[in-house]
């Protein structure tokens, strides 16, 4: 049998996984992060058309050109989607920036800065300030240990859609799984390996897990609050970029003669609620509050008071929470949306 | 309506104190493994001992007061000091002075002016210490099962340029470049706020802990009111107490430990206090801790005591020692 798998960085590990779970098994893996030209697109798109199977990530965008789903998709003999796999609950605090022009804003971790570091410095602490809010206190307020709880239930969610059972890879991957919030570990890629060989009735048999294809990128560490929440002692407190350790002073030093040159321009929630919290209980700037994580069951009641319905799914209404920094901005979106549009204007006709 | 005995003024007094217990339902007890860290004015240190598990998570020699406070963090009298450790620990409060120069050129911590004796080498040295122990700090309010606080004193010193609360003011000490020191009289309202932004803050990072206060018995040292020591003293201890009685009927999480009434209640007719009105004797310390273990350590041998027919001889020698182990910061201002 011979069994694609096409997706992004995390394509690597599963082929990895399946090779160690099934190795006869031929595959044939694409990886469009590290696509070299577009030359190579058709060949790979070929490649693919000639598997029995293949599990891929929804991939719409235009520039892939033959490997893009609807150019792809038409052509494969099976194909099964896989959600790519991504979890906050072990680093909360990373996210990407990006710079005035749109372009993720580059960071001492590759891409992945910490929502702490560019709040410290767009809210003007000083470096050794920035570093002491790198604690249990500060995690609490913004959301951090309820991150992992949040998204296990919107994967669920998401997961049950295309017949995969997200909660089963968390339980099996253990409490650590990722190297950052979207690079899974090995021990994840093999839990996930195995439900979808199981799945589509490949067989398997165990092996210990190969070498892990994401490990030498960047790995953030769990600081250790977090990590004791998990259950996960000795998790390294070092962050790890493509083979060299920086420890979190070293992180935020960087990330500040970083952000001197080139500040975050786009803030997305998660830095506006560190920026929040640090203005309200770090400076205590008069009458600036702490923001918080919309719950599931604030952006349920919005839909009901405004759409007149209830949300149409936990996923979507986790979606809006990590979305909106506030009440505020989620009221907007709802007034903006083409069904509130529909609504009004069916009322105002009645009236 | 039925009273209970202990309801009931004539029949729960009249014993006298030999085997009195004032505390009705606990509202939580302490296992033989609880971690439990004992932190407030010096009569904490009392309770630290009694302890099976006290929690210490800042390890160091004995003669530099490591091992007598969970960690080294001294005596804390307020409320607000409280808040305030509570604060620098986790990055919320950065005072505007960290560090205290003597004539000797002696460096204190203003925050625990006297735990490192001789003071620090220089600011460098301080400041790694400080590092190191409000990490010990952090360890100490996110690991414990339980904390039980002593309110001390509302009177007490803050900085006039940021509020930082001092357990000493700065003349007490032989500070000498210190920023201008206020004395502050806490009214009941304020500490109300300081120890529910407390409690709020620790339960974030300790969900769920369990807080006994007690209120200490040891009257001031001296007061800063222009009035009696006494007058002052009762006002002081009747304010910690209804701040108590009010945060608990709040929280359920939270109790009081009645250590102030088994030591000062009429039924001890004075027998516990030392000669100079000041200190516990140490039948005081082992009556409020036969209480404490009896229903919060859940020792079973501690039952009811039966009472004694006269109280034990004093062995002064023992009770000094024992009393001379524990620091109390605030005997600097009566030199």
């Amino acid at each position: 049998m011979r069994l694609g798998i096409l997706g992004n960085c995390q394509a690597l590990g599963l082929s990895a996984a399946i090779g160690a779970l099934a190795p006869a098994l031929e595959r044939v893996t694409v990886c469009v992060n590290e696509l070299e030209e577009p030359a190579t697109l058709a060949a790979h798109a070929e490649a693919l058309a000639g598997c029995d199977l293949v599990f891929g990530h929804h991939l719409p965008l235009p520039a892939l050109g033959p490997l893009q789903d609807g150019a792809l998709h038409p052509r494969l003999r099976a194909f099964a989607l896989v959600p790519p796999l991504v979890f906050t609950g072990n680093q909360p605090d990373c996210l990407y920036l990006h710079d005035a022009q749109g372009a993720v804003l580059p960071s001492p971790a590759v891409a992945y800065h910490s929502a702490i570091i560019a709040a410290g410095f767009l809210e003007g602490l000083d470096e050794a300030r920035t570093l002491s809010l790198f604690n249990a206190h500060t995690y609490a307020q913004l959301g951090y240990f309820e991150a992992g709880a949040q998204d296990a239930a919107a994967g669920a969610a998401l997961w049950a859609g295309v017949g995969l059972d997200f909660p089963a890879v968390l339980e099996e991957a253990g409490p650590v799984l990722m190297h950052t919030v979207n690079h899974p570990r090995i021990g994840a890629m093999m839990a996930l390996a195995r439900q979808l060989l199981r799945r589509h009735a490949i067989p398997f048999r165990e092996a210990p897990a190969p070498e892990d294809p994401l490990a030498g990128n960047v790995r953030w560490p769990v600081h250790p609050e977090i990590a004791r929440r998990l259950g996960a002692c000795g998790e390294d407190p070092q962050f790890h970029v493509r083979g060299e350790a920086m420890a979190l002073e070293a992180m935020v030093a960087r990330s500040f003669a970083l952000y001197r040159a080139t500040p975050p321009v786009a803030q997305p929630p998660a830095l506006q609620r560190a920026r929040a919290f640090i203005s309200a209980q770090v400076l205590r700037r008069p009458g600036a509050r702490p923001l918080r994580r919309l719950s599931v069951a604030e952006v349920d009641l919005a839909y009901r008071l405004i759409l007149g319905r209830t949300c149409e799914s936990e996923a979507m209404a986790l979606a809006h929470a990590e979305h909106c920094a506030t009440l505020e901005e989620l009221r907007r979106a709802l007034l903006g949306s083409e069904e509130f549009a529909r609504n009004y204007a069916a009322l105002q006709s009645a009236n | 309506m039925e009273l209970a005995d202990r309801a009931i003024w004539r029949r729960a007094m009249a014993e006298g104190h030999e085997g009195f217990d004032p505390v009705a339902a606990p509202r939580f007890r302490l296992g033989p493994a609880s971690r439990v860290a004992a932190i407030g004015s010096c009569f904490a240190q009392h309770v630290s001992r009694a302890l099976a598990n006290p929690l210490v998570t800042e390890e160091g020699p004995a003669e530099r007061q490591f091992g007598v406070y969970p960690a080294r963090f001294g005596n804390i009298y307020t409320p607000r000091q409280l808040l305030q450790l509570f604060q620098r620990a986790y990055g919320l409060l950065a005072p505007a002075q960290e560090a205290w120069r003597c004539a000797d050129g002696r460096v204190l911590d203003p925050f625990r002016p006297r735990v490192e004796p001789g003071g620090f080498a220089g600011p460098a040295a301080l400041e790694e210490d400080r590092l190191r122990h409000l990490a010990a700090v952090r360890r100490m309010f996110e690991e414990c099962d339980a904390l039980v606080v002593t309110l001390g004193l509302t009177e007490g010193w803050r900085a006039a340029a940021d509020g930082a609360a001092w357990p000493l003011p700065p003349w007490a000490v032989g500070a000498e470049d210190a920023a201008e020191a206020r004395f502050h009289n806490a009214p009941v309202a304020e500490m109300r706020a300081d120890l529910d932004a407390f409690l709020h803050g620790v339960r974030l990072v300790n969900p769920g802990l369990p807080v006994l206060l007690t209120v200490s018995p040891v009257p001031l040292v001296a007061t800063f009111e222009p009035r009696h020591v006494l007058v002052s003293n009762t006002a002081s201890k009747a304010a910690l107490r209804a701040l108590a009685e009010e945060a608990c009927r709040d929280d359920p999480l939270l109790d009081y430990f009645p250590a102030f009434e088994i030591i000062t209640g009429p039924q001890a007719r004075g027998a516990f206090w030392a000669p100079g009105l000041r200190e516990v004797t140490a039948e005081g310390v082992a009556a409020v801790m036969a209480v404490f273990r009896r229903h919060y350590l859940g020792d079973a041998t501690a039952r009811p005591a039966a009472p004694a027919a006269a109280p034990p001889a004093r062995d002064a020698a023992s009770e000094l020692a024992s009393l001379g182990r524990v620091l109390c910061e605030e005997e600097a201002l009566d030199p």
